[in-house]
């Protein structure tokens, strides 16, 4: 890994205009931030609201650009513009509310915007469509009308959209928030499969720590700055400061550590369900 | 003041190619003071069902009633209706305008006519209800926390001291930490004398706060029950896209590998005491 795909260096930003006169002075957004996104990774990044998460996102792509030090996406350094078209190309970005990303009036037609725009041959903008919508499940809804979809579908289309790029790293920024259990459950298997058969590097932005658990690292933000990164088992397992920036732990790390606390010796490594059934059947059966 | 629903049925644009068939034939009652959680797939009609409870949406057929009030009648003054039955929409923070904290909760009581003392006192009591300290009410309500925000929200609709409080997935995009503080605040309304109708896509939030669970599917009641009832039909539940809380997921898998675990695990504390409570079982069996 001694090449990543996108180098954060020291990078510091401050929105440009407090809303409201009596507001506490100006406040770093990002405060110093050196992280890396490596090639085809997983990489989920957890923080309270306001810790910086979305501000670092918007980053990844040149649609902020740093007040002091530089981002480099595969190489190219996002502050010179002439790389601003590569740099899109290259880096993704799905956001929360799918209303503000959805454009065209059928489904097909707004996940074909990306790749008419990038002028490519009719025959393969159909077939990178046809594709994205299968990656998502949404082909049963490709002549529909976006605004009669669902809040998760209508995220669906959005992550279709992106995908129809083929981007070597996709960013979404809480993509989850307004889709229900099941819509979770499948945006997260889609993108993590992509993550492994495109070998597409993600950046999954969440607020739900069981998303986190299935990241190949995990970087906690908090202040504007990059608090922990590691594995999952790495960060997890620190649960009092987790809660100390306002996050939590999976509910297996929950469950393992509650056990701990009323004397059952499971270990402190846990992070799946699976596991903590096997420590405890491992107790059970033990004389 | 209960709230019940006769055969009621909604029907999105009807004669067009659009038409859609939200609710279909919904027949339940919400009784004084219990904390209901209302769950389903996107699409289910969750949300229809909601606005129907406080006459923002008409049954194309059906009744529903509020305290008695009919409100598929077109007689029936809607205004005293709203006033009783508060409706928190997702993401409500988005809807805050007052150019300070106090002037956002205290438009709903000026819109009700009441004098400056009592608008004065209402506001004051929401703010400490939703945990905001009073010296926050003359500060702007943009550039808060989320967390912060959305309790304003919740405050400006608290501050009409409603009967009934609806919320649409209050804790959408919050984190963990503010994710709890709502639910906490939320979860003791219904001891204030409150119902409260939770709609979440969280079963670990409803299994842990809901007195009843209501259960959402193309347009009709799939299920209804406690939360140990409904959890113990877990594959019916799944079969709809819906999941169980963690615990439930724990106990099950633990019962696969023979443990005897009560059948009523919902929660994670109750998880962790059945586990506790069958390893000292054994471990007692076994010194005899």
């Amino acid at each position: 890994m001694a090449n990543p795909y996108i180098v954060v260096e020291g990078v510091s930003y401050a929105y440009g205009r407090e809303e409201a006169a009596e507001a506490p002075p100006v406040r770093l957004a990002l405060d110093g931030v050196d992280a890396e996104v490596r090639r085809g990774e997983f990489l989920a990044i957890l923080g309270m609201n306001g810790s910086g998460k979305s501000t670092l996102a918007r980053h990844l792509n040149a649609l902020l650009l740093p007040r002091s030090g530089r981002v480099l996406v595969d190489g190219l350094d996002t502050r010179e513009e002439q790389n601003l078209w590569q740099i899109r190309d290259r880096v993704g970005m799905v956001f929360q509310n799918p209303d503000n990303q959805i454009v065209a009036a059928v489904v097909e037609e707004d996940v074909a915007f990306g790749p008419e725009n990038q002028g490519l041959p009719p025959a393969e903008i159909r077939a990178r469509v046809a594709q994205a919508l299968e990656a998502v499940g949404m082909t049963a809804h490709r002549e529909r009308s976006p605004h009669l979809l669902s809040g998760g579908q209508k995220q669906r289309v959005a992550i279709a959209g992106a995908l129809a790029l083929r981007p070597a790293c996709l960013v979404l920024d809480e993509p989850t928030a307004m889709l229900d259990p099941s819509g979770r459950a499948e945006v997260l298997a889609v993108v993590r499969r992509l993550n492994r058969e495109l070998d597409m590097a993600v950046v999954w932005i969440t607020h739900f720590m069981e998303e986190a658990a299935v990241a190949d690292r995990v970087m906690v933000m908090a202040d504007g700055k990059v608090q922990m990164v590691g594995t999952p088992r790495e960060v997890f397992s620190q649960a009092d400061r987790l809660r100390a920036l306002r996050l939590d732990v999976p509910p297996a790390v929950l469950a393992a550590e509650r056990l701990r606390a009323e004397g059952v010796p499971v270990p402190e490594t846990i992070l799946t369900l699976d596991e903590l059934v096997e420590a405890l059947c491992q107790l059970y059966s033990r004389p | 003041m209960p709230i019940v629903f006769e055969a009621v049925s909604h029907i999105y644009q009807p004669g067009t190619p659009f038409e859609w068939k939200a609710l279909e034939d919904v027949s339940l009652t919400i009784p004084d003071g219990e904390f209901w959680g209302i769950i389903g797939p996107t699409g289910s009609g969750k949300s229809t069902l909601i606005q129907h409870m406080n006459g923002l949406l008409r049954p194309t057929s059906g009744r529903v009633l509020v305290d008695g009030l009919d409100l598929s009648d077109r007689k029936t003054d809607l205004r005293k209706v709203r006033q009783r039955v508060g409706l928190v929409f997702q993401y409500p923070e988005h809807q805050l305008f007052g150019e300070t904290i106090f002037e956002d909760v205290a438009f709903g009581p000026r819109n009700m006519q009441l004098d400056a003392e009592e608008v004065e006192r209402r506001v004051m009591t929401a703010l400490e209800r939703v945990g905001l300290p009073k010296e926050m009410k003359d500060r702007s309500p943009f550039g808060l926390s989320g967390g912060q925000a959305r309790r304003v929200a919740l405050a400006g609709v608290l501050a009409m001291e409603p009967r009934v409080l609806i919320l649409d997935e209050p804790t959408a995009g919050l984190d963990p930490q503010g994710r709890r503080e709502i639910l906490n605040l939320v979860g003791r309304f219904p001891e204030m004398g409150m119902t409260v109708v939770l709609v979440s896509h969280s079963m670990d939030d409803v299994a842990e706060y809901a007195d009843k669970v209501l259960v959402m599917h193309r347009g009709r009641v799939h299920m209804l029950g406690t939360p140990r009832e409904l959890f113990a039909r877990r594959a019916e539940l799944e079969a709809i896209g819906l999941g169980v809380p963690a615990a439930v997921v724990l106990a099950d898998k633990l019962r696969e590998r023979g443990w005897p675990l009560p059948p009523d695990v919902v929660t994670m504390d109750q998880a962790v005491a059945a586990i506790k409570a069958v390893l000292v079982g054994r471990k007692e069996a076994e010194g005899l």
